[in-house]
């Protein structure tokens, strides 16, 4: 196995954050991809950690940061998903835009 | 090893300043535990402003400390740091100040608040300082995360809600990105996270002209852009704005803005001087953008706070300036700026919290005629609109002036004659807000001042709102008159900074130099698994200074 | 004593604080402010007390003999560039503080019966505070940036205060004149200064002296171009001190209440002029041709004045002009180089002037309670006559001023005037023979002034008087007069300013005048003493002014060491002015009051000197043709070019930004994905932007 495999795959799954990202109506699924563009990251840093820097593996110690602050991202997104819903009874990202121009 | 020895060899007293304001938080959250919301209402404010003032006292010792590299690299407390942190915590202060009565107001809890505020900071002071890619996403972090539940506080009104949502989706997607490029310069050094050691390590490996290193720049740019709103990653900052309690949009236009600035001086400076040619042009583009878009859309708003939204946006162009320019002079214009924006931003600010809670609209044509009814509100909203707009003798004029000139010094002349037209532009919305409060007669003024209440500064919470206006007002007026001591203060955080004087070209970094032995006996004594790493990669970059 | 210089800022500091605290009192509770009235007014009363306790003890100890105490902290810097600010103790600056504080003192006391019925109280004495903070912090001043700085203060408070009554077209005309004149010569200063810092690199009078003087000697600057700086400089004197050719506004500014006018466009600001020239003294000193100027320009003005005073009925502009004529005679004796006699002249003079104008204030405080509020009558000495018998005090100490400004010993300003003439003599001749004339031209008017208010029969009360004068006035608006001119608007003129003021009509008026309130006479009788007495401190048997007071590095021997010869030039010297001031009084004792020679008569018989005086030698009408009307010529083919090409660019880029931003805000369209797009178009953007170039 080579380095660029590890890279290539997460490059495509950030690309699929992203377009899910930009793409869904849903807010909950608009939470999921920015986990997806994380977890790409994640899989970055493993890959450099084991390859690069296999003595001090400082890429998975930032892997474990990076989980734990993704989870309180989606915490605190679920949050205020939950706070929207209950006020306007909707998750629809195309009703949210009392704010504009 | 005991704790107190631990301390010493980790150089644990650069963040004392950071351990008060944790300490505070804690002692808020826990009384408010204890005695209860209302009680706890009374004088929690008065404890987190009080820990946010010795935590800037601590910063004053912070100074001219001798090491201020701490955590084994993951924390530098150099003399910018300080400054920012400075920056932070006060503006921070304020924000409490004008947020009582808006919070009391609102019928949510002021501890609560406090305490998501604190937090953030906290994440903002650390940030200024973090020397290391895990600590800066960290701490990036936990100011971002405490500023979408700030911005989401008031939880029953739908444009809070939205406001928060899309800051935590335009946030996240943005630190992810950050995230990305900061993964690829950990890739492409060969395993650095150390932002000092990270560009020595890549021109050693001979990646200094790659693309990959231009992509991790531009997406570590893209992660700073969103904090500190410039084009065209500044989309979510008007709507937030809006929708926002205003005591947090305070917050966000002065402390997460100030923060953001820190974290592009250091990781610009520090991390990417290979290719610097690249991240200036990206930089002066966005710059450019900012300050034209910024302040053009600005003349279209008829919201107060979209107005300043924008106007944010355009200031943060003029301050990127000083960030291009990378000489002495830019960098202290830039923090000098900053110093002097803290104040008519959060003055500005403190008079919109003020006509909000007597009125309960924020729309521009509803402030004509104020000044019959409300003479020292429309006073001190002129001048800080004013001085924002650059007008002299106020503060803002001594700002602009200082960045301009550094500009002109440098050779920017496209640059400064850009900012010169822009600052023109905004001189016309300023005043246009102005001379609605001022010049409209009696019977043309607007229903809500035809009702606007007698100003009564009993009320709980009113008294913090009139300090903090009127210090505001007075530093405002004042600041540019007396600019001396903070324009000496600006440049000595950037002279006493040795990353920056590195980045100038300057052999005297007396202090690096010294530095270098002691960090590095304290590494391969205390954690002796990665010492000859470190111990070997540390030299190398000093090679390089 | 050392204590007292360190906290002598503390001296234009308190006033300042006064008007701060009364200002932002009346800007957040304008009503209750104004309502308590008598604190505001003690408040700010004792604190400009507090500020002349200090100076006096500054002079003390200056008068001891202390060193110049110089303090200064930088205020800016950039580069090489620095400036700073503090405060100079010298015996310059501690005189003017002592002249300042003691004028303003006074002043403001006799503010309070002046103006115990004008509703802007409260607001008055907050200017008055304000100015007088900032002409304390004039004189001791260190440098050329802070004396403009405070110098454009001055300005703007005499502008506040000139138009206080801003609801009378004729104060903010007048307003606006002293306004505009002022920027003249203001401009030049700026630009004087800005010259000197060029050649010389500071803004320290003693150093761009000094260095000056190298320049030209070694030749790297042309002696024609210090000469210009200095005048430029000069210009700024000539706008303040009314010197010609910008003398015109202070006639005008006697629109301001009469304190004001005491204070202000007497005493103080008016003076500031000299006083500049005095600190400028090391600069001018060495450049001949400046001083000559400075000399000519201060001796013709003295000269322009006295004419024009002696035909002006309005009493508070005949003061106006006389103020300008001895202004004159200080710039004079600063030209040629009577560095001690010209400040001893504004000292002696800001005394005795301010007590004349008070003394006016209260001849028109009497006056008014007869004939209205109109300053067209209550000021015309027409109307006036026989005011001695009701108004004792005030008649008393205007006779001491008249006195005083007439060079008759041993009232203050024959030893003054009498040191000026005799530098004058010494420099040139005809200087002097200017000066003297002047003289007896000044006694004449004064003395004129004095019989028509103060001897005589009242003339208050006399329809005919009032009918003139209202025939006057309309024409001055514009009207045709005389059989055959039969304009319409003549049958409806007297509607509107008959009606306010005839007292017949008005049953609110009494029938006589009557002596103000002792708050109004006491400054009156205060002033009386150091107008009488002032002057002894500097008289050629043993001066001790010229001791104290001296141009910076010259050496002074009292006169009785000099010799007898000195003393006997001075009793020629004297005697002739004294005659020819006897004269002038004579003369009007005979045309004003035994009524021996009718002035009618003689104005009858020279009506083209008599109406070039009368019409003040058309320096309104002439200003107003070439520079009002002809920039406004210019101004309106500017416009015309204006409004089609620069407008339409103008407008046309105004118009485009405007739309610009209208278009550019609907890319904020709310959705946050969509921002999201931007943000990752944005950065693949910037990838490839800055991966390519």
């Amino acid at each position: 196995m080579q380095l660029q495999y590890f890279l290539l795959v997460a490059a495509a799954l950030f690309c699929i954050g992203v377009y899910g990202l930009v793409n869904s109506r849903n807010a909950v699924r608009v939470l999921m991809s920015i986990e997806l563009m994380l977890n790409a990251v994640n899989l970055n840093l493993m890959a450099f950690s084991n390859y690069l820097d296999p003595q001090a593996i400082k890429g998975q110690i930032f892997t474990i940061f990076v989980i734990a602050i993704a989870a309180a991202e989606a915490a605190v997104g679920l949050a205020i998903v939950l706070a929207i819903y209950r006020n306007r009874d909707t998750v629809d990202m195309e009703q949210f835009n009392l704010l504009k121009w | 090893m005991d704790f107190a020895s631990l301390a010493v060899q980790l150089n644990a007293g650069t963040i004392v300043p950071e351990a008060i304001v944790l300490i505070t938080l804690m002692t808020v959250v826990v009384s408010d535990l204890i005695i209860g919301r209302q009680a706890s209402a009374q004088w929690t404010p008065y404890i987190a402003i009080a820990g946010l003032l010795a935590s800037v006292v601590a910063l004053f010792y912070q100074w001219d400390v001798a090491n201020p590299i701490s955590f084994i690299g993951e924390f530098n407390g150099d003399a910018l740091s300080v400054v920012f942190r400075g920056i932070i915590a006060l503006s921070a202060a304020t924000t409490i100040l004008m947020s009582i009565r808006y919070v009391i107001q609102s019928g949510t809890s002021l501890a609560e608040f406090i305490t998501i505020l604190l937090t953030a900071t906290l994440g903002g002071m650390f940030l200024s300082g973090s020397d290391e890619l895990v600590a800066v996403y960290v701490s990036l972090e936990t100011l971002s995360i405490s500023s979408y539940l700030l911005t989401g506080y008031t939880k029953r009104d739908p444009r809070s809600n939205e406001a928060a949502l899309k800051y935590l989706l335009i946030g996240a997607s943005s630190s992810a990105i950050f995230l990305y490029g900061a993964s690829l310069l950990y890739g492409l050094s060969g395993g650095e996270t150390r932002l000092s050691t990270i560009s020595a390590s890549i021109a050693s490996a001979g990646l200094a002209q790659s693309i990959g290193l231009v992509i991790a720049l531009v997406f570590a740019i893209a992660g700073i852009a969103f904090k500190i709103a410039a084009v065209p990653f500044h989309q979510w900052t008007p709507d937030v704005y809006e929708g926002s309690p205003t005591p947090v949009v305070a917050f966000l236009s002065v402390g997460s803005k100030a923060a953001g600035f820190a974290l592009a001086i250091r990781l610009l400076v520090t991390a990417f001087p290979l290719v610097s040619e690249q991240w200036q042009l990206v930089m002066t583009t966005l710059a450019i953008l900012s300050m034209v878009l910024g302040n053009v859309v600005a003349l279209a708003q008829t919201s107060m706070k979209r107005l300043l939204a924008y106007s944010s946006i355009g200031q943060a162009g003029f301050v990127m300036i000083g960030l291009i320019l990378g000489t002495d002079a830019g960098y202290s214009s830039m923090v000098f700026y900053l110093m002097v924006y803290l104040f008519m931003n959060l003055g500005a600010f403190t008079c919109i919290i003020l006509f909000t809670l007597r009125t309960g609209t924020d729309q521009i044509s509803e402030y004509a005629g104020l000044y019959q009814k409300d003479p020292l509100l429309t006073l001190a909203l002129s001048v800080c609109l004013l001085s924002l707009g650059g007008i002299p003798p106020l503060a803002g004029f001594f700002g602009k002036l200082y960045l301009f000139w550094a500009g002109w010094q440098a050779g920017a002349y496209p640059l400064v004659i850009l900012g010169l037209v822009t600052s023109v532009i905004s001189i016309y919305y300023y005043i246009r807000v102005v001379k609605m409060m001022v010049v409209k007669e009696p019977q043309e003024m607007s229903d809500s001042v035809k009702n606007y209440p007698p100003t009564d500064w009993t009320l709980p919470g009113m008294r913090p709102l009139q300090v903090g206006l009127v210090s505001a007002l007075i530093a405002t007026s004042l600041a540019g008159i007396f600019s001396n001591p903070l324009f000496t203060l600006a440049n000595d955080s950037v002279l006493k900074t040795p990353m920056l004087q590195q980045a100038l070209g300057r052999s005297k970094a007396p202090i690096a130099k010294q530095m270098a032995p002691t960090i590095s006996q304290q590494l391969s004594l205390q954690i002796t698994e990665v010492s000859t790493k470190k111990a070997v990669s540390l030299p190398k970059s000093m090679v390089h200074s | 004593m050392e204590f007292i210089y360190q906290y002598a800022w503390l001296i234009p500091v308190l006033p300042l604080a006064g008007a701060m605290l009364v200002g932002l009192g009346l800007i957040t509770f304008g009503k209750d402010i104004n309502r308590l009235r008598s604190v505001n007014s003690v408040f700010i009363v004792s604190l400009i007390g507090a500020a002349m306790t200090f100076a006096f003890g500054l002079f003390w100890s200056q008068l001891q003999g202390h060193a110049p105490y110089t303090r200064s902290f930088e205020w800016a810097a950039a580069g090489d560039f620095h400036l700073t600010m503090g405060y100079v103790i010298d015996p310059l600056s501690s005189l003017m503080l002592v002249i300042v504080t003691t004028v303003a003192l006074l002043v403001m006391i006799y503010t309070d019966g002046y103006m115990a019925h004008d509703p802007g109280y409260v607001r008055f004495y907050a200017y008055l505070s304000l100015f007088s903070s900032s002409m304390l912090g004039l004189v001791i001043s260190p440098n050329l940036v802070q004396v403009y700085i405070f110098w454009e203060l001055v300005g703007m408070c005499s502008y506040l205060l000139i138009g206080f009554w801003y609801d009378r077209k004729a104060a903010a005309d007048a307003c606006q004149k002293a306004f505009v004149t002022n920027r003249v010569g203001d401009f030049g200063l700026l630009l004087g200064i800005l010259g000197l810092y060029w050649a010389t690199r500071s803004f320290d009078f003693g150093m761009i002296g000094e260095r000056l003087q190298d320049l030209v000697a070694t030749g790297s600057i042309s002696g024609f171009l210090a000469a210009l700086f200095a005048i430029l400089v000069f210009l700024g004197p000539v706008a303040k001190s009314a010197q010609f050719p910008l003398h015109v506004w202070l006639p005008d500014a006697m629109e301001g209440p009469t304190p004001i006018s005491a204070l202000i466009h007497a005493a103080t600001m008016v003076a500031a002029g000299v006083f500049l020239i005095a600190r400028m003294f090391p600069v001018f000193e060495g450049i001949p041709a400046a001083m000559s100027v400075i000399a000519w320009t201060g001796a013709f003005t003295a000269f322009l004045g006295a004419t024009i005073a002696i035909t002006q009925n309005d009493i508070k502009k005949g003061l106006a002009y006389s103020t300008m004529s001895q202004l004159g005679y200080m710039v004079m004796a600063m030209g040629v180089g009577a560095y001690s006699a010209g400040l001893f002249h504004l000292m002696t003079h800001a005394y005795f002037k301010a007590m004349l104008f008070l003394g006016s204030g209260s001849v028109i405080h009497g006056m008014e309670s007869v004939v209205g509020h109109d300053p067209a009558y209550a000021q015309d000495m027409r109307m006036m006559g026989g005011l001695r018998k009701y108004m004792p005090m005030t008649a008393i100490t205007f006779l001491i001023g008249t006195l005083a400004i007439s060079g008759i010993p041993p009232f203050a300003g024959f030893w003054s005037k009498d040191e000026i003439l005799s530098s004058a003599f010494a420099a040139n001749p005809l200087l002097w023979l200017i000066g003297y004339g002047t003289a007896g031209v000044t006694a004449f008017y004064m003395f004129r002034m004095y019989f028509s208010t103060f001897e005589g029969k009242f003339r208050g009360t006399d329809a005919n008087v009032k009918q003139t004068i209202r025939n006057e006035q309309l024409q001055n608006m514009g009207l045709a007069f005389g059989p055959g001119a039969m304009d319409p608007r003549e049958l409806t003129m007297d509607a509107p300013l008959g009606e306010t003021v005839d007292p017949g009509q008005d049953e609110h008026h009494a029938h006589e005048p009557h002596e103000s309130p002792l708050t109004m006479t006491l400054p009156l009788l205060i002033l009386a003493i150091p107008s009488t007495l002032i002057g002894l401190v500097g008289t050629p048997f043993a001066n001790y002014f010229e001791a104290f007071i001296h141009a910076p590095g010259e050496v002074v021997q009292l006169a009785s060491e000099a010799g007898q010869e000195t003393l006997s030039e001075f009793y020629v010297m004297a005697g002739s002015s004294v005659g020819i001031s006897l004269i002038g009084i004579s003369l009007a004792v005979l045309m004003y009051l035994s009524r021996k020679l009718d002035p009618g008569a003689i104005a009858a018989k020279i009506p083209f000197f008599y109406r070039l005086s009368k019409n003040k030698w058309y320096f309104d009408e002439f200003y107003d043709q070439f520079f009002v009307q002809g920039s406004r010529r210019l101004a309106r083919q500017v416009l015309e070019v204006d409004s089609k090409v620069v407008d339409g660019v103008v407008n046309l880029a105004g118009l485009v930004t405007l739309l610009t931003g209208e278009g550019l805000k609907y890319l904020e369209n709310g959705r946050a994905q969509f921002y999201a797009l931007i943000i990752f178009v944005a950065v693949l953007g910037l990838v490839i932007f800055s991966g390519v170039s």
